[in-house]
């Protein structure tokens, strides 16, 4: 059946919504479903704080997330398959990059907003802290995993080191940059909340929209808020499988 | 003189013992060889050499008079064209893959054949149902090995040297790849040298016989 992998998630909206409802759980932490809903609906008519609207913040957060996740995406997938292609840069890169990969976003957040200040570019800088090391490391993974006869063939049928890597070594590891790519986009759209908390000078994005709500105790809005950033990064996710699709026809 | 020669060459692998010590013989052109010999006695490597995949630990090869090192790779391994006993094969259709060589810079100067070509070399070798517009990544090995074979001689080499092309094919499909490889020796007089554990009699060409033995390489007219 076709919606049979939405039934958990119906049935425990309709838990949640009877255990508010006969007062099991306490509305003022965790609100309704339905007064979820409904504050969803106050953020999109009235806004957070009121005259900023739910639209607005999605934008502002898209467009920081985009910023993050284009350039890491930019960087890193070059970065990885040249990391692959060469085992000497690979020698030369490689403890740099495991020594500041553990580092978590957010500990980079105030040597950011001493670098770039409040605003944008502190915000874009911590997404694409987050999202470069997967699109890296699955870039590098995805040459070293392509098998050494792709190679030999491309070079017994007289191509050039050109040629071998933008029609053997890229297409090889499409696949696994694709895995990079969303586990990228991913921990960007979760690092974006806790960069957004650094402040945002617009008055706009989801997660300062979220840290507006808790100030004026409406648990109702922060959870709507959370609600929206959990269905943007599914239908993100879901974008870049589809285009995976696409680019990599073997798999369908 | 041959179209390639060997002089003392010898080769062996790091920490292994020699496969081939002090080995001088001669290639003629134009020759159909068939390469025999035990697992691991070197036929993979003999072939390898010649493609200079692997260099001599000492001793030269020839190429028409010239040392292997004095051609550029490409040109090289244009004319001397090694096919691997693995298929492998890229993310697209038959035809995107029978043409893949054509799109990398060395082989532009070299005509690309049309749709009909490919057509009749697919049929050649039992190939009929299968579409250019098929998944190569939906082929059987069997397959698989005859789309090698013909993306290889879209190159038109002058020296031809498979490893073990028909390992995966069936009685009928395999007669049928020695029957194309038989054409081409006797038409275009291309040289062959086939390593192959199949018993089959040629039927248009008197093969040559390598026997590839530990240490060395014997020449016979018997299989």
């Amino acid at each position: 059946m076709k919606f049979d992998r939405y039934i958990l998630i119906l049935v425990l909206l309709v838990l949640w919504q009877v255990l508010c409802s006969i007062h099991v759980i306490p509305i003022h932490l965790l609100p309704s479903p339905i007064k979820i809903i409904l504050g969803l609906k106050d953020l999109v008519v009235i806004g957070m704080p009121p005259g900023h609207l739910l639209p607005n913040h999605i934008l502002y957060s898209l467009y920081r997330v985009s910023l993050g996740f284009l350039g890491a995406a930019l960087l890193g997938i070059p970065l990885g398959l040249l990391m692959g292609w060469s085992p000497r840069l690979r020698r030369i890169t490689n403890p740099l990059v495991e020594l500041v990969r553990p580092i978590p976003p957010l500990a980079w957040i105030p040597i950011a907003i001493l670098w770039f200040g409040i605003g944008m570019k502190s915000a874009a800088f911590i997404i694409f802290l987050g999202a470069f090391f997967p699109i890296v490391l699955n870039t590098v993974s995805g040459v070293l995993t392509i098998n050494p006869i792709y190679f030999e063939v491309a070079q017994t049928l007289n191509a050039k080191r050109k040629d071998i890597f933008f029609k053997v070594l890229l297409p090889g590891a499409i696949p696994s940059i694709f895995v990079g790519l969303r586990i990228g986009v991913g921990i960007g759209w979760m690092t974006l909340v806790a960069a957004e908390f650094t402040g945002v000078r617009t008055g706009y994005g989801l997660g300062y929209m979220i840290m507006t709500a808790r100030d004026i105790q409406r648990p109702d809005e922060i959870l709507a808020g959370m609600l929206v950033i959990g269905l943007i990064g599914y239908l993100i996710n879901g974008g870049l499988r589809a285009c995976e699709r696409k680019f990599v026809k073997w798999r369908n | 003189m041959g179209i390639i020669d060997f002089h003392s060459v010898t080769f062996g692998f790091p920490e292994q013992a020699a496969l081939f010590t002090d080995l001088s013989l001669s290639i003629r052109e134009g020759a159909f060889y068939l390469i025999k010999g035990p697992s691991g006695a070197g036929k993979t490597t003999f072939l390898r050499l010649m493609n200079r995949l692997e260099d001599p630990n000492s001793g030269e090869i020839r190429f028409k008079g010239k040392p292997l090192e004095d051609y550029p790779p490409p040109r090289l391994r244009q004319s001397l064209l090694y096919i691997q006993q693995t298929p492998a094969v890229m993310d697209g259709s038959v035809q995107e893959n029978l043409l893949l060589p054509f799109s990398f810079k060395n082989n532009h100067h070299l005509k690309k054949p049309n749709h009909d070509e490919l057509e009749n070399l697919l049929k050649e070798v039992h190939l009929h149902n299968m579409g250019l517009n098929e998944h190569a990544m939906n082929l059987s090995v069997g397959q698989l090995q005859r789309v090698c074979l013909i993306r290889g001689l879209l190159l038109a080499p002058e020296v031809l040297l498979l490893d073990e092309p028909t390992s995966a094919l069936d009685p009928d499909s395999a007669g049928a790849v020695m029957g194309l490889l038989e054409r081409l020796n006797v038409e275009s007089g291309l040289t062959l040298l086939v390593i192959t554990h199949r018993t089959y009699t040629p039927q248009r060409v008197k093969p040559r016989f390598l026997r590839v033995t530990h240490g060395g390489i014997e020449e016979s007219h018997d299989p």
